[in-house]
Formats: structure tokens, sequence, C-alpha cells
């Protein structure tokens, strides 16, 4: 649509006929009574649609609700929906690195867990070669028959 | 809270609204009062439902003049679903009537988007007119409505669309700026371009006043 023509002042346009202008407002009103049909059909099909869904919405409480947050979100600012998403943005990453945070802590404390265990295992090992029990008690029995 | 009647007597709210005589008497601002505010659903429900009786017919006009009459009438149902859902939000300065009007026409050119053939279902083919009968047998002769509306499909869309609202919507000027979020003196120009486009094409067909 060419803007100049929008932004014309009323006076600058042809004086209009006002015999044309109410002519063509009665033939616009013109064949009222033959849309009465129509109107009423809008008006009973509307209705009976927004029932449905309405009763739609009653008997699926959850996506009713969906629908709800979904025609709530559609009804607020974009600016609104772009402070949601970067707060959403900085939750997940705050999330990602407590997440970090946690698998390495527990990776340190594995690992420490099992150096703890070999160093434990490593220290409570004899120096020399290992002794047989069997062994170790003959000399026990020999040694007290001494006494 | 007080709302106000057509006739400015006063309807407290919290109240049954009752047989559907007393919500026909409330104006519009206090039947989306109600439909947002009451107490039980089937009071809100009941206060929306006598703004769709009020308003489904010119809605209907309307956006027939965009896709047609048989698609219109989903056009208006979507449209009242969308204002249903969004009434909670609906600013109380605001008027109902170009406030619904709007969505009912984002609806619609939506619609029209899908389905852009549906601008085709519009098309009346002309009557082919014999020399030999006289213009003002034409005139006579010819249904003024049906020329009317075949003339609108030939005029720019900001003109139909303008002549539409204004005709067929009963909308006055500045509700028409501002379902159109333009200035009331654009409404003026585009009116003055319409009427002449259509008297254009209507004289050409033989009519006058």
């Amino acid at each position: 649509m060419n803007d100049e023509l929008d932004n014309l002042n009323q006076a600058d346009l042809e004086p209009e006929d006002s015999s044309w202008a109410n002519f063509l407002s009665g033939a616009a009103s013109e064949g009222q009574l033959q849309s009465i049909n129509d109107d009423e059909a809008v008006i009973s099909r509307t209705l009976e649609f927004l029932k449905r869904q309405r009763d739609n919405h009653e008997s699926d409480p959850v996506w009713a609700q969906h629908l709800s947050s979904a025609a709530q979100l559609r009804a607020v600012d974009h600016d609104a929906i772009k402070v949601v998403l970067a707060g959403l943005q900085r939750e997940r990453t705050r999330s990602r690195r407590a997440h970090v945070i946690q698998l390495g802590t527990r990776w340190l404390a594995g690992t420490g867990l099992v150096a703890a265990v070999i160093a434990g295992v490593l220290l409570r090992a004899p120096t020399s070669a290992t002794v047989d029990p069997s062994e170790a008690y003959q000399a026990y029995q020999e040694a007290s028959e001494g006494w | 809270m007080t709302l106000t009647l057509a006739h400015n007597q006063p309807f407290r709210m919290g109240i049954s609204p009752g047989p559907l005589e007393q919500l026909e008497t409330l104006d519009d601002a206090a039947l989306v009062a109600l439909a947002r505010n009451a107490k039980a659903t089937s009071e809100r429900d009941t206060a929306f439902d006598e703004l769709v009786r009020r308003y489904a017919p010119r809605l209907h006009a309307v956006a027939s003049r965009i896709v047609g009459r048989e698609e219109a009438f989903d056009v208006v149902q979507d449209g009242f679903l969308n204002a249903y859902r969004a009434i909670g939000n609906f600013r109380e300065e605001a008027q109902f009537s170009t406030w619904v009007h709007r969505i009912v026409l984002n609806c619609a050119y939506a619609s029209l988007r899908r389905n852009p053939n549906a601008r085709n279902d519009l098309e009346i083919p002309l009557e082919v007119i014999s020399d030999q009968v006289t213009p003002l047998e034409v005139a006579e002769n010819r249904d003024l409505r049906s020329a009317l509306e075949r003339a609108l499909q030939q005029i720019k869309p900001e003109f139909r669309e303008t002549f539409t609202l204004v005709e067929f919507g009963g909308l006055d000027y500045a509700a028409v700026a501002e379902v159109l979020e333009v200035q009331v003196g654009t409404i003026k120009s585009r009116m003055s371009r319409a009427r002449e486009a259509l008297r254009g094409i209507l004289e050409a067909e033989g009519f006058k006043p």
C-alpha cells in the first residue's frame, strides 16, 4: 500500500459524494434479512465449539493446565519471555557447574579411598617373605618344648 | 464491586446473573468484568457466551470478506477461543469490540496464509450482460448486494478491509483505527478511496443511487 496515499490530508481528497456514501452503506446493510440464518448459525456453532473446548479441559486437567500455561505464555510480553529464558539458561549453567563439581568431588573421593586402601594394604604387608602359618606353629611348638 | 447496566442500573457482582435477559442488559465492560472475575466458572462462561452472541454475527460478516463464508465460521470460533483464553489479560481500559475484532482479523489472515487458495472462493463470476439490455434494466434486475460483494473483491485489500470493518463490522472510524493500528486520518482516507473505487465499479455495471 502506498503510504503517501494513506497520509493524504482529508481536505486534499475530492469532496466525497454523500449520495454514493449512503448508497454503498445501504447496499452493505441490504440483505441483512438474508443473513439471519448465518447469524444464528455462527452463534450456535461458536457456542457449541466453546462448550466442547471447556468440557475437554475439564476432563483432562493435565492438558488443560498445559493449554492454560501456553495461553498465558502467548499473552506475555516478548520481553518477559526473554527474561524467563535467560533465567532458565543461568539455572542450567549453574546446575551444569554444580554437576561437574559433584562428579569431580566423587572422583577425588573415590580416588582417595582407593589410595587409602592401597596404602593400608602396603603398610600391613610383612617385609619378609610370606611365612607359612603351619611352619610358624611348628617353630612355636619346638620352642615351647624347651620350656 | 458494582457494575453498570446498559440502563445505568447497578448490578452487583458475585450474584448469579440469573435469567439470560439480565445479561442482555449489561454493557460490554460489565460482561467482560464478569467473564474475568466472577467466582463461579459457570458465571464467567455465561457472561462470555453473551459476548459471543453479541459479536459473532458481525465478526462472521467481516471474516467472510477475507476467507469466504464457510471458512469464516472456523475463523470466528478460533477467534473467540483465543479471546476466551486471553480474557484474563484483557486491559479494562480497552474496548472489547476492537479487541475481539483484532483477534478475529488475525485469525482470518492466519487462515489465509495457511490456505491462500481460499481467496478464489470469494470470486463470484460476473453475469454476462447482453448488449440489448439497457443499464437501467440491469440496475433493476441485478442484486445490488451481490454486485457490491463482487466489487469489494476487486479493490485493494486495505480499502476492502477498512470498508468491511466500517460497513459490515459496524465500527466507527476511531475503533477501526485502533483495530488496524493506524491513524484515524488513514481510515478516513481509505474509506474515501474505497467508496471511490466501488463507485467506479458499480457505475460501470449500471448502478447508481
